[in-house]
């Protein structure tokens, strides 16, 4: 009888184990594009409607006919059918908020680090603000990470409003 | 046969007290290093990681982004320059952008630092997690000449609401570069915040630009309801945080003026990865001096062994096997281990507390207060075992050679 016990107990982890296996959507920086904008980075992409405007017109750009914003892919637009999914997508973490012993609860994931001085940041649809209940330690910041957790997505143009991109956080894990 | 082990290991390590004492000192003070060490630093990043919170941009003169966050939200260290009030005002107009509070900094009161702003400062500037700052008394600026001071700087110097106090031009605490015209009211005190808040004398830009124009001889108390020409930094919201990367951009390509816009989350984590190195090197150097405490404790160990035979031997003559001489070995060394880290932390946490008392206000860093405020965790009690285990192990040597020298020694050693 005595056993039994580990073969049931066992079974019992197998057939656990099995009902967690579920396929996590992993998502690549280029699904989160809309359809129309992926496969464009070679493309200059300047639609001249809205996509890509700078927050505020700089009064001395003309001075700089170099061109204020600089051109960069992507806009506003976000892509079909990822609100409400479950997903894991790869990137840098770069901290909002601190919540206590050194854990964040709110970063932005970018696609490539170094969205500070020299590169263009980002174009909304190419960044994910994760935030939620959850808290976690992000290491290093050249250190790239998975994130895990609910995408919900704001289906609208030029918002200044809120993200395109926000996900609840689950977890992360070290990019290897 | 019963034996007494603990009872024997007590009496046997109180018999050589001095030896056993200055062992347990030089644990205890090596276990204090570690520690303290791990303590200051996690004291440290709390420290700083509560000083500011919801603010998504530091915006200042074209300087490192280090020096930007400490200088502005640390106050450490000095701002390279001023930037024009007229980048504050397109920025802080800009679309995207929630809020938007000015701060001037480089004068002083009696060593506590001035900060030039207004009274939006009270309503965005937060700490903690998403914590507001709340008045203990009276209420923020009403008029040019109102101060609203820190908890500590009430404290310490004593104010209260309705005083009359002279603000200073630059960090001079003496007497004579007072200016004798500037005259402030205080209109209201802060609540204790554990962040440099508490250090920090809250004045309008009005007020300040009057202490400035008394400084050059100019005209006294005349109007003053013109924008200062220059601020120190700003501090800024956004409507959501993911436009701070692309404000942060365009701040740093504003062509009037060079700034240096910077999210203070990521700069603190610059920082801590700036002095990770640092932290990792210190905390290695601390446990080899642990490592040194025990070995001296186990070079003790070894060294009585000979002096021990016939105590030894006597044991086995009234029924001790080898077995309980090898584990009277180990207790003893587990108990000086025990005793020395627990008087090790008892000294650390004794020495923040007296720390906390007996240093003057002005004289502490940004971090202080969380580090002095930390108390025993998992991580001393990790400590406690660790040394423990290590030094049970350590003594294992010494135990084995002893418990077999009882076997071959009779009751008359031939030394």
């Amino acid at each position: 009888m005595r056993k039994l016990i580990p073969l049931i107990a066992m079974v019992f982890l197998f057939s656990t184990g099995f009902k967690q296996v579920e396929p996590i959507l992993e998502l690549d920086w280029e699904d989160l594009l809309p359809e129309d904008e992926q496969n464009q980075e070679e493309v200059v992409v300047d639609h001249g409607n809205g996509d890509n405007v700078p927050l505020f017109e700089d009064p001395m750009a003309d001075a700089a006919p170099s061109g204020f914003p600089p051109v960069q892919y992507g806009s506003f637009n976000t892509a079909e059918g990822l609100d409400g999914e479950y997903v894991k997508i790869p990137g840098f973490g770069m901290a909002l908020e601190y919540a206590s012993k050194g854990e964040v609860s709110e970063f932005l994931l970018v696609p490539y680090f170094g969205a500070c001085v020299h590169v263009p940041p980002p174009p909304p649809n190419q960044t994910v603000y994760v935030t939620g209940d959850k808290k976690v330690k992000l290491k290093g910041m050249w250190d790239p990470i998975w994130v895990y957790g609910t995408m919900h997505v704001k289906r609208q143009d030029n918002d200044l409003a809120s993200a395109a991109y926000t996900l609840e956080l689950d977890k992360i894990e070290p990019y290897e | 046969m019963n034996f007494p082990l603990f009872t024997l290991s007590y009496k046997s390590l109180l018999n050589r007290r001095v030896s056993v004492f200055l062992t347990i000192i030089s644990l205890a003070l090596s276990v204090m290093l570690f520690t303290g060490v791990e303590k200051i630093r996690q004291g440290a990043r709390q420290g700083f990681e509560n000083t500011i919170s919801g603010t998504d941009l530091v915006v200042g003169a074209r300087t490192g982004q280090l020096n930007l966050l400490l200088s502005t939200v640390f106050r450490i260290g000095e701002g390279t320059q001023g930037i024009s009030w007229h980048s504050f005002d397109a920025f802080a107009h800009a679309p995207g952008v929630a809020w938007a509070v000015p701060l001037s900094l480089g004068d002083s009161y009696r060593g506590y630092r001035v900060l030039g702003t207004n009274e939006d400062y009270f309503i965005h500037y937060k700490y903690g997690q998403s914590r507001p700052l709340e008045f203990a008394s009276g209420h923020g600026f009403r008029d040019h000449g109102d101060v609203v001071i820190g908890a500590k700087v009430a404290k310490e110097l004593g104010l209260k609401i309705g005083q009359a106090i002279h603000i200073s031009h630059g960090l001079v605490a003496t007497k004579f570069a007072e200016h004798k015209n500037s005259n402030f009211i205080i209109s209201g005190i802060l609540k204790p915040t554990g962040t440099p808040v508490d250090a920090t004398v809250h004045v309008t830009l009005e007020g300040l630009e009057m202490v400035h124009e008394d400084h050059h001889g100019e005209e006294g108390h005349a109007d003053h309801d013109h924008d200062p020409d220059k601020i120190t930094a700003f501090l800024m919201g956004m409507n959501s945080p993911p436009l701070a990367l692309r404000m942060q951009y365009q701040i740093n390509n504003y062509t009037p003026e060079a700034l240096t816009a910077i999210l203070p989350g990521v700069t603190l984590g610059q920082l801590w990865s700036l002095l990770g190195a640092v932290e990792k090197t210190l905390l290695a150097i601390s446990a080899f001096v642990v490592l040194t405490g025990l070995l001296g404790m186990m070079i003790r160990i070894v060294a009585s062994l000979n002096e021990r035979r016939r105590e030894m031997a006597i044991l086995r003559s009234i029924g001790a096997r080898p077995a309980n001489i090898f584990a009277l070995l180990i207790c003893e060394a587990s108990l000086s281990a025990i005793l020395g880290s627990l008087l090790g932390l008892a000294l650390l946490y004794g020495g923040f507390f007296l720390a906390d008392i007996v240093l003057p206000e002005t004289s502490r860093i940004p971090a202080f207060d969380a580090i002095v405020a930390q108390r025993p965790g998992l991580f001393d009690l990790l400590v406690v075992l660790g040394v423990t285990i290590i030094a049970a192990m350590m003594a294992i040597f010494p135990a084995l050679q002893a418990s077999r020298d009882s076997l071959s020694d009779g009751l008359t050693i031939r030394v």
